[in-house]
């Protein structure tokens, strides 16, 4: 069963710029989807759409089949989801491990272990390590959370190749093994190919396609 | 995570920001308790001259009959422009063997060799001489209504006497006893001193000037003994009311409308005004009031220009630093925490500064005060604070942290989620 589903989902600015409308979505717990498209497409509009930052101008958003404007946002955002993005959003003064806390009060640093991090490096202010090390933090962060749903906007895209390839299959990898539904945004035809389903945004419409992977 | 560890958090690790706030809390609070301290001290200092230096009217008898006399005293005491009241009545006892201060007697072995001057008063402390200043308590206490058989000696007769508080001074009317009938003579009456008092200005002193004249040789009693002996000396006034024979002094609520309070009391009080002689004694006061007034205007003047730019500085800096953490902000709103929550942290993080900074600022404000006080010549009195004022300037303070802090973060969590992540991006 679907852990989140769009139903009728539009949205625009204005009466004359339509980003996508009638889109009916499905998401199911323990896979990968990738948003592909050109800027402007609206990935990064939907992906804030699921996250509960906005607010859709027609249809609903449905988290295990309750819509999430019944549930309220900031409830929502809580308990269902939660967030990777580019620039890492890490709390700057405070050490990684704290930054998983603020997901989750009681978490260990096991999950930062499971990332890659040492003992040192978690108890060290995050603006003491690298950029793919921040990356891994908010990795943790959301992995941490009981939340069941990832949201990742361009999570690779301020790190260089090799980085941004381990880091796109340590996400992948780890919340596959916690069951987590992952949907990444990105430009990045490799971090793609790691995905179960792809929806492509051109024009207004989403095209699925199911990978080799998801039909496995 | 909770919101107190986030602020804790936030508190200990951005120390620089930290000590700035610090700084600023101790800063702006100081100003807002001292502001206070001296306007309070300039209220107390107006209220305290309304009584004293002189700013009072004495009813005395006229030619025509009239007496200033209980009567006229029961009338006048409840006044509502009144807030204070003395009857004098003078009279002179002998009393063996006690030295006075020498003048004309001295050596004689004359009665008034030992006849000091007793001045009996409802209230010593409203005597003229306290309230000019010419005589201050220096010993034990002044004599009240409610005395009988007290008196108060000078310093010099205490000396020249070995005599102290808890002694006993005897007086009685022998021939010779200035204002006493022959017939009277044998009246004894005791006392016990309860206070001495010293003269701090010299007055000129004259050949022809005898003993009970000099201010030092001055004895204060009770008015219930004042009763007694004018009972014991004019029996024919038994009955009809003591007679104040030095004058009823009375301290008006407002001694700046001197002119008004004795019109209003003519008119309220049945007395026969036409032969009662009144004098008013506001001229010292009238001179002062107004430095002290301007003090206290200037005073409030200040507290409210100090109120005003501490809560624009704190406002201003507040908001400013508010928008620097808008990243942070962000992130919060994308974990799901509360805008009450976010403000809820912003909150705890200035009271955790303001804490520390609210004892610090009233160890300064205690430290300043005092120097504050002596700038402004004395004018405004002593400057002090307390705990109820320093409470209520405390809590003006962390009411204006309170606005400032949401007024800073209303800014930022008025927008939606989407349109803070976008700015952030």
């Amino acid at each position: 069963m679907a852990v989140l589903t769009t139903c009728d989902l539009a949205y625009f600015y204005y009466s004359d710029r339509v980003i996508f409308e009638h889109l009916n979505l499905e998401f199911e717990r323990g896979k990968v989807y990738v948003i592909l498209g050109a800027s402007g497409s609206g990935k990064t509009t939907l992906l804030s759409l699921l996250g509960g930052l906005d607010i859709p101008k027609e249809g609903s958003i449905r988290f295990d089949g309750h819509d999430i404007a019944e549930m309220g946002l900031e409830a929502y955002r809580r308990q269902c989801v939660s967030f990777v993005f580019q620039n890492y959003n890490l709390i700057e003064y405070m050490t990684p491990h704290e930054n998983v806390q603020l997901a989750d009060a009681h978490a260990s640093t096991e999950t930062l272990r499971q990332v890659g991090l040492t003992p040192e490096e978690i108890e060290r202010n995050v603006l003491r390590l690298s950029g793919g090390q921040q990356q891994r933090v908010a990795i943790a962060r959301a992995l941490a959370s009981s939340a069941p749903v990832i949201l990742a906007d361009e999570p690779t895209g301020n790190l260089d190749e090799d980085t941004a390839q381990d880091v796109a299959a340590l996400l992948v990898e780890r919340a596959r093994a916690l069951d987590k539904c992952v949907i990444i945004v990105s430009h990045s035809p490799k971090v793609a190919k790691i995905a179960d389903v792809i929806l492509r945004f051109s024009r207004g419409k989403v095209e699925v396609a199911r990978t080799e992977r998801e039909t496995e | 995570m909770p919101t107190t560890k986030r602020a804790w958090l936030y508190v200990t690790r951005r120390r620089k920001r930290t000590a700035l706030l610090f700084l600023l809390f101790v800063v702006l609070t100081t100003g807002g308790l001292l502001g206070f301290m001296l306007y309070a001290a300039s209220v107390d200092a107006v209220e305290a001259l309304r009584g004293s230096i002189g700013g009072y009217l004495t009813i005395h008898a006229g030619d025509g009959g009239a007496w200033a006399d209980e009567a006229l005293l029961e009338q006048v005491k409840t006044l509502e422009d009144i807030r204070a009241y003395n009857g004098v009545d003078t009279s002179y006892l002998y009393c063996e063997g006690l030295s006075l201060v020498p003048a004309r007697w001295y050596g004689t072995g004359a009665v008034g060799e030992s006849m000091p001057r007793f001045i009996g008063c409802t209230d010593t402390a409203l005597h003229e001489r306290f309230l000019s200043s010419s005589f201050q308590l220096a010993e034990g206490r002044q004599i009240g209504p409610d005395d009988e058989g007290k008196a108060m000696v000078s310093k010099d007769i205490a000396e020249m006497n070995g005599l102290a508080v808890g002694d006993t001074l005897a007086a009685e009317v022998v021939p010779g006893v200035r204002d006493w009938p022959e017939e009277a003579a044998g009246f004894r009456i005791e006392f016990e001193i309860v206070g001495i008092y010293a003269a701090t200005r010299s007055e000129p002193v004259t050949p022809t000037m005898e003993e009970c004249d000099l201010q030092e040789n001055i004895v204060f009693m009770d008015i219930q003994s004042a009763k007694r002996m004018q009972s014991a000396k004019s029996p024919n006034l038994t009955g009809k009311g003591f007679r104040y024979g030095s004058g009823i002094m009375l301290f008006p609520n407002d001694p700046a409308k001197m002119a008004e309070n004795i019109e209003r009391m003519k008119r309220q009080v049945n007395a026969d005004w036409d032969n009662l002689l009144i004098f008013e004694n506001s001229a010292a006061y009238r001179q002062a009031a107004p430095s002290i007034q301007r003090a206290g205007t200037f005073s409030l003047l200040l507290l409210a220009v100090l109120s005003a730019v501490s809560i624009g500085v704190l406002s201003l800096t507040l908001t400013l630093w508010t928008r620097e953490r808008l990243a942070e902000i962000a992130i919060l709103i994308s974990l799901g925490i509360s805008r009450r929550g976010i403000c809820g942290q912003l909150m705890l993080e200035n009271y955790l500064i303001a804490a520390p900074a609210f004892a610090g600022s009233l160890a300064v404000a205690a430290v300043l005060s005092g120097r504050v006080g002596s700038l402004l010549g004395g004018a405004a009195g002593e400057v002090t604070l307390s705990a109820v004022q320093a409470a209520s300037v405390l809590a003006c303070a962390a009411a204006a942290i309170l606005v400032s802090v949401l007024l800073a973060a209303l800014a930022i969590l008025r927008k939606k989620p989407k349109a803070i992540l976008t700015d952030l991006s």
